[in-house]
């Protein structure tokens, strides 16, 4: 327990002291902050020219701002929580595993009696700390806006969908900046351990996605999820590779969480194929970087 | 009366492949000495620290710390020693304190604040206590790299080319505190080390590694007194080694 607690407080240390991980936490902090703003401006000038609209009786139609949903305005986090939040994640994680490297700081740990799986449990958890404080801070200033928007404070269900939400993206952060730091304990280079796990992220956020919808890329931009079409043995190939489009599990159950579209349900084989990825990417991550601690970056 | 022996190597290999490192190697070291590893680049010294330190497994032969088998009683080989390998950089964006903190309570130090103030006042470098790493010279990194070496009382203390990359005024403190930790507490040193002029001020023991194999080793004294009145340290090792002198 004492090489866990060590191990904790000194990764809280490292990660909000070194510059990388400063850097990405803040672009991630101020875009999903943004995205509430963006939210608050849009329906205020939308709602500025409809009443100019209506007082000049050019329309009896309702306000559309009136009638959606109180998470409505939560909607575009999701994206940012793809893109962004999942970059910072690999970028905390890597970086964790690469100070030991950079540092030849493995080596002493090494000739010490330390239970190598409690210590990087104690980073993990540290990184997972970070995460979730910041999913904290984030949804505190989306409550606190969606406050001011809407005039009223969001209800108690409408609370717990926020945090159901919060909860989900916390997890796949977590498990990213798990590969995040499994690569930084295997790969040879800094340069590798940040472009391998990005290149995976690539693969499940765009490449995998457009093979099972036919998508145009810049549509899997969206944050709800794109619709996989096909027929026959089509049908086939996408029901056996969609499992591993991560990203468009992610966007399903977070939609479907938020309840911003009423057409996007809670689906079980989404939930199965996340939940398998976060559990797999976290319990990978422990024991690949247990046993592969020490490897020396090349000179 | 027999010396304890502090460290012994019993025909040791190490190959990396089809490259053998170490080559029936066998070596032993008294408690309480000074330890010089000579060899030029490649010699294999750094791979017998690392095999000492339990860092890698030999491919075959024996190696012990203090009575301890290095492969079947690595936990007790490693309470026993302390390392400082070459060009430790320790963690950048954390204070002296926090650092130490770090590997004390690695080395399983419960409560290691004391024990820190005691090493760092040992090492005149307490007034340093909560500067951050990054911005000390490379002297002042090997201070701190000692500190987290001897904050767990090793016995025997391993140091990889130790004076690499000082200057010659971090040359000299460094030697002062390798001197001091001999005297003071005792401590068995072996140290890896390509400079015959940290040997000569030293080491009370050298060894020469050739090709991963012992060719020689004595006592300081003897081996100046085994060869001419004229010879400098740095003829004898060239005599030895039977490399000509460049």
């Amino acid at each position: 327990m004492m090489v866990f607690k060590a191990a904790f407080k000194h990764e809280l240390l490292s990660s909000l002291r070194s510059k990388s991980p400063q850097l990405v936490v803040t672009v991630f902090l101020v875009l999903t902050s943004i995205s509430s703003i963006i939210g608050w401006l849009t329906v205020r000038n939308v709602t500025k020219i409809y009443n100019d609209i209506v007082s000049q009786n050019l329309t009896k139609a309702p306000n559309p701002f009136t009638n959606v949903p109180s998470l409505y305005y939560m909607r575009d986090s999701v994206i940012y929580v793809v893109l962004i939040g999942s970059l910072m994640s690999i970028i905390l994680g890597a970086q964790a595993s690469l100070r030991d490297r950079k540092s030849n700081a493995n080596e002493l740990i090494k000739t010490r009696n330390v239970n190598l799986v409690h210590r990087i449990l104690g980073q993990l958890s540290a990184i997972a700390s970070i995460i979730v404080l910041l999913e904290i801070v984030a949804l505190l200033t989306s409550f606190i806006l969606i406050w001011v928007i809407q005039k009223t404070p969001l209800n108690i269900g409408a609370v717990f969908s926020l945090l159901g939400y919060g909860a989900v993206s916390a997890i796949l952060m977590i498990a990213l900046a798990a590969i995040g730091f499994t690569f930084g304990t295997i790969s040879k280079s800094e340069e590798s351990s940040l472009l391998y796990p990005i290149v995976g992220w690539a693969l499940v956020t765009f490449t995998i996605p457009q093979i099972i919808t036919s998508i145009h890329p810049v549509a899997l931009l969206n944050p709800t999820p794109a619709v996989s079409t096909g027929t026959g043995l089509a049908q086939s190939v996408i029901n056996v590779i969609s499992p591993l489009a991560v990203m468009e599990n992610f966007k399903a159950i977070a939609n479907a969480i938020l309840g911003v579209d009423k057409s996007i349900q809670l689906s079980l084989v989404d939930l199965l194929s996340f939940s398998l990825f976060a559990g797999v990417g976290v319990m990978a991550s422990v024991v690949i970087s247990s046993k592969s601690f020490g490897r020396k970056l090349d000179a | 009366m027999t010396k304890e022996i502090a460290i012994a190597a019993k025909n040791i290999t190490k190959n990396y492949g089809e490259k053998s490192a170490l080559n029936g190697l066998n070596l032993s070291v008294n408690r309480g000495e000074i330890y010089g590893l000579l060899g030029h680049n490649g010699a294999g010294k750094t791979t017998t620290v690392s095999i000492f330190t339990t860092l890698i497994q030999p491919t075959s032969g024996e190696a012990t710390i203090n009575g301890h088998d290095i492969a079947k009683e690595a936990s007790q080989v490693r309470n026993s020693i302390g390392y400082l390998p070459e060009n430790v950089q320790l963690y950048e964006y954390l204070s002296v304190f926090e650092n130490l903190e770090y590997l004390g309570k690695l080395s399983g130090l419960k409560n290691p604040r004391n024990r820190i103030l005691e090493v760092l006042d040992l090492l005149e470098f307490k007034s340093h206590l909560h500067e951050k790493v990054s911005t000390f010279s490379k002297g002042m990194k090997q201070r701190v790299g000692v500190a987290q070496a001897i904050l767990h009382s090793p016995e025997v203390l391993f140091l990889d080319e130790p004076t690499s990359g000082l200057d010659p005024e971090g040359v000299i403190q460094l030697r002062e505190i390798i001197s001091l930790l001999n005297k003071e507490l005792g401590m068995t040193i072996f140290m890896n080390t390509h400079l015959l002029s940290e040997v000569t001020k030293l080491c009370t023991q050298i060894g020469i590694l050739k090709n991963g194999k012992l060719i020689y080793e004595n006592s300081l004294s003897s081996t100046i007194d085994s060869f001419d009145e004229t010879d400098s340290l740095e003829d004898i090792y060239f005599k030895i080694d039977g490399a000509s002198k460049p």
